[in-house]
């Protein structure tokens, strides 16, 4: 299916684009750290209690504590961060429950990338044919379903996913990790977490955008004469849908279903905020832990920020390599 | 039609076919013209199974296509409208021969091609395949019949799927049709694609990798796959260079010949349809007016839009130069709502005045052009009398409407009308002056109203039928040209 011309595509616009080549490495390192998060971590993500003599979280390395009096002479003592170098065992310091900040980072990729990918392939998976259909057989049929589709995109998402996970009820599912399973990370939880629910509901909420993509695709590949020309060699409809409007619909889906990863993990990011997530390994959950503290231990909600931020920036440009790549029409910015 | 009739045609049809060269009327500049040894096996094909009943055969077929037609156009009360694509066709097609359908773009000609293949649903009327509805068919019936009648599309390079390479492309109807063994299938592809002149190792690549004309090599590969009785020809060259249209050209009459094949060939190149065609039928918005034996049809034209159809090609003689090609005035009218009696009447030169009107054809054709200005409100009053004469509220100050029907007779006529028809002219154009287009009109309707827009005059039977008054009883009055004569 990927064809010789697709290749050369892909690598003159990837050689040509600084912000493909960011793209792609971010991912990349986002995806290795997810998945040897065990090896890499430095702690038991769920592992309380790592404080400072005095009783506070740890600073990330290159940063301190300096103590603060007020000048009304209020007895009142605060202690707010300055910049001293200590060494430490906790790279990104530690949150208010004690937990090292950089071990969570890494186990939150996992969550993010699985919510994303699966939510994404799930999202994809009942909207393309969906809108294939619609698209494919048009008239009364896809009146009757892209009005369904409408009304999907009426509600605002989060409102949409918060009800259907108060339908769901939260659930998670514990997959066992194959790396500590062979031993190779002491220590380590034995279980990565999917929310479940969470996973399910980013799906109902984004199904829409591929249904959409594949109806508009599948409206013009049906006047297509080489669909004409299947149909008179007696295809039946199941055989034109799979072997012709499907392959040649696919490219817009792709650049769709990575930007979907992307918004996707935004969507599960602000759910697990919102406390609806189901695991406390999560990205969201780790800013809205550090929320309070912002004044004086801003890393506990500033790395889990920059974190999604990275995540969701490489994705996009990912996508825009591939649209780029993909869509002869629209020419490459070229180098930036 | 008798089945006597079907003979006498069959006869005609091989009688022209053994005849005179027709390549020579300049089919494009590559083309080589049929050996007498072709046409020596098409007479005898033709005679053979000339007497049976055609192989295709369409009855009364129509297709209008619904404008306004959705669930909302309906809610809010719009009336839907109808687009005649196809308008009550009937044409049959005999075993071996080949049927030209010609006419302008939009007049419906790839329509009943597709319909009659059942690639879309018909809004009325039969096709009979070998005696057998397609309309009416079980899903069998069919598929024989998907394998039995194929289609070779205009552009090579819509028409194959530029995911699959040429290999899956012609092995696709074998694959449907579950046709053999897998080695057997691939066998097949490779005989198909030597037989339309394509390499058997260009089989794994993609459809942009070749040119126009061996694209439709590959679609002709891939309609001949099931070994069709039938195939559908849908302006199969128009596509293409013209030296390629000349190989696709002789490729498809040398695989008629080996196959036994029937074509129906869809186009608007008249060269190219004198080339390889043994009928025509001619087709005028949604209409067939003509159809007769090609030669006939060619040397002898009858309906006036056959006429000034071949009066349009241009030739390749130095008398060309001075040839002052009469081209036909005015726009296809709108299938939406096709001109009332003969659909060619708006355009026809040679329309036929009433009974007992003395009047000149030129005369009456610049009257009929004003009426249906008139008809369509197509004229803008208001811009009539320019500065001197006001205009409002839809009327004229009745001292001015002299002044305004002369400006107006003289914005609709070159030359201002002789004697009495100027009077019955202007008296209707006073009416215009109060803006009653309605009085107008019927003013005009009660002088000049036309045997050519009352009735819709049919397509006759025979071997070679007309669908033109020139040609029935209304031909035979005094006022009728004789058709002949105009040139």
């Amino acid at each position: 299916m990927i064809s010789d011309r697709l290749k050369s595509s892909l690598k003159r616009e990837f050689d040509q684009s600084l912000m493909a080549k960011l793209g792609l490495s971010i991912a990349l390192v986002i995806i290795l750290v997810a998945t040897f998060a065990p090896i890499l971590a430095t702690h038991h993500p769920g592992q309380t209690g790592h404080f400072d003599e005095e009783g506070s979280s740890y600073p990330p390395i290159g940063f301190d504590y300096q103590t603060h009096a007020w000048e009304d002479g209020d007895d009142g003592r605060e202690r707010i961060p300055h910049t001293v170098q200590p060494t430490s065992e906790h790279v990104l310091g530690t949150n208010n429950l004690g937990q090292d900040v950089y071990s969570r980072m890494l186990f939150g990729a996992r969550t993010s990338l699985l919510v994303g990918l699966i939510g994404t392939g799930l999202a994809a998976a009942f909207g393309v044919p969906f809108g294939l259909v619609a698209g494919y057989f048009g008239g009364r049929t896809d009146d009757s379903m892209m009005r369904v589709a409408d009304i999907m995109l009426a509600f605002p998402s989060l409102v949409l996913a918060i009800a259907l996970i108060g339908v769901f009820g939260r659930s998670v599912q514990y997959i066992p990790d194959p790396i500590v399973m062979a031993g190779f990370a002491e220590g380590m939880p034995e279980y990565a977490v999917l929310p479940g629910t969470v996973t399910l509901v980013v799906a109902l909420v984004n199904w829409v955008w591929f249904a959409r993509v594949a109806r508009g695709e599948a409206l013009a590949i049906r006047n297509e004469e080489y669909v004409k020309a299947a149909r008179s060699l007696g295809a039946s409809n199941w055989t034109v849908l799979r072997k012709h409007v499907l392959p040649n619909s696919l490219t817009p889906i792709i650049v769709l279903a990575t930007i979907q990863v992307a918004a996707i993990i935004l969507l599960e990011s602000s759910l697990s905020y919102l406390g609806f997530s189901g695991t406390t390994l999560s990205w969201g959950y780790e800013i809205s832990q550090g929320q309070d503290y912002l004044r004086t231990a801003w890393w506990i909600s500033t790395i889990p920020g920059v974190a999604i931020v990275l995540a969701v920036i490489s994705i996009n440009l990912l996508g825009d390599w591939l649209r780029d790549a993909l869509d002869p029409n629209i020419e490459g910015e070229g180098g930036v | 039609m008798s089945s006597d009739e079907q003979r006498e045609h069959a006869a005609e049809t091989a009688g022209t076919e053994s005849g005179v060269d027709t390549a020579g009327s300049g089919a494009g500049a590559g083309t080589t013209s049929r050996s007498s040894a072709d046409s020596d096996a098409h007479t005898t094909t033709s005679a053979a199974t000339g007497a049976e009943a055609p192989l295709v055969s369409v009855q009364n077929l129509e297709k209008y296509f619904w404008e306004n037609d959705s669930l909302l156009d309906r809610l809010l009360g719009g009336e839907p409208v109808a687009v005649r694509a196809v308008d009550g066709v009937s044409f049959d097609i005999y075993e071996g021969e080949t049927l030209g359908l010609v006419g302008e773009s939009g007049c419906g000609k790839s329509t009943t091609g597709e319909t009659l293949l059942r690639l879309q649903e018909p809004t009325g009327g039969r096709v009979e395949f070998g005696g057998e509805n397609v309309y009416e068919m079980d899903n069998g019936a069919v598929t024989d019949f998907r394998q039995s009648a194929q289609v070779v599309f205009q552009d090579p390079f819509s028409s194959l799927d530029p995911r699959m390479t040429i290999g899956d492309i012609v092995q696709q109807p074998l694959d449907i049709h579950d046709v053999g063994t897998t080695d057997e299938r691939r066998a097949r592809v490779r005989d198909l694609l030597e037989r339309v002149g394509l390499s058997t190792d260009q089989l794994d690549r993609y459809p942009h990798e070749f040119s126009g004309g061996q694209r439709q090599r590959i679609g002709i590969a891939r309609a001949l796959a099931l070994e069709p009785e039938f195939l559908v020809l849908d302006e199969p060259t128009s596509a293409l260079d013209v030296s390629v249209q000349a190989q696709v050209l002789n490729l498809l009459e040398d695989l008629q010949d080996e196959f036994d094949l029937t074509y129906l060939l869809i186009s608007h190149d008249l060269s190219v349809i004198r080339h390889i065609c043994d009928r025509v039928a001619v087709m005028y918005l949604g209409e067939i007016v003509e159809i007769g034996p090609v030669e006939e049809l060619f040397d002898d034209p009858k309906h006036p839009y056959t006429k000034a159809l071949l009066e349009s090609v241009p030739r390749a003689t130095t008398e060309e130069r001075e040839r002052d090609r009469e081209t036909l005035a005015g726009d296809v009218p709108s299938p939406r709502d096709p001109p009332s009696g003969c659909r060619f009447r708006t355009r026809c030169p040679m329309v036929i005045p009433p009974e007992d009107l003395q009047i000149e054809q030129e005369t009456f054709r610049e009257i009929m052009t004003a009426r249906e200005r008139i008809e369509n409100r197509d004229i803008s009053l208001e811009t009539v009398g320019g500065e001197q004469i006001e205009f409002e509220d839809g009327s004229v100050p009745s001292a001015d409407v002299p002044a305004f029907v002369d400006l107006l007779h003289e914005r609709l006529f070159d030359e201002p009308l002789p004697g009495r028809h100027r009077e019955v002219v202007d008296e209707a154009l006073a009416e215009l002056a109060d803006s009653d287009w309605e009085a107008a009109e019927s003013t005009l309707r009660m002088e000049y109203e036309s045997v050519c827009e009352r009735e819709n005059p049919g397509l006759g039977e025979g071997a070679h039928p007309v669908a033109c008054h020139l040609y029935g009883e209304a031909g035979t009055g005094e006022n009728a040209i004789d058709p002949d004569t105009w040139s």
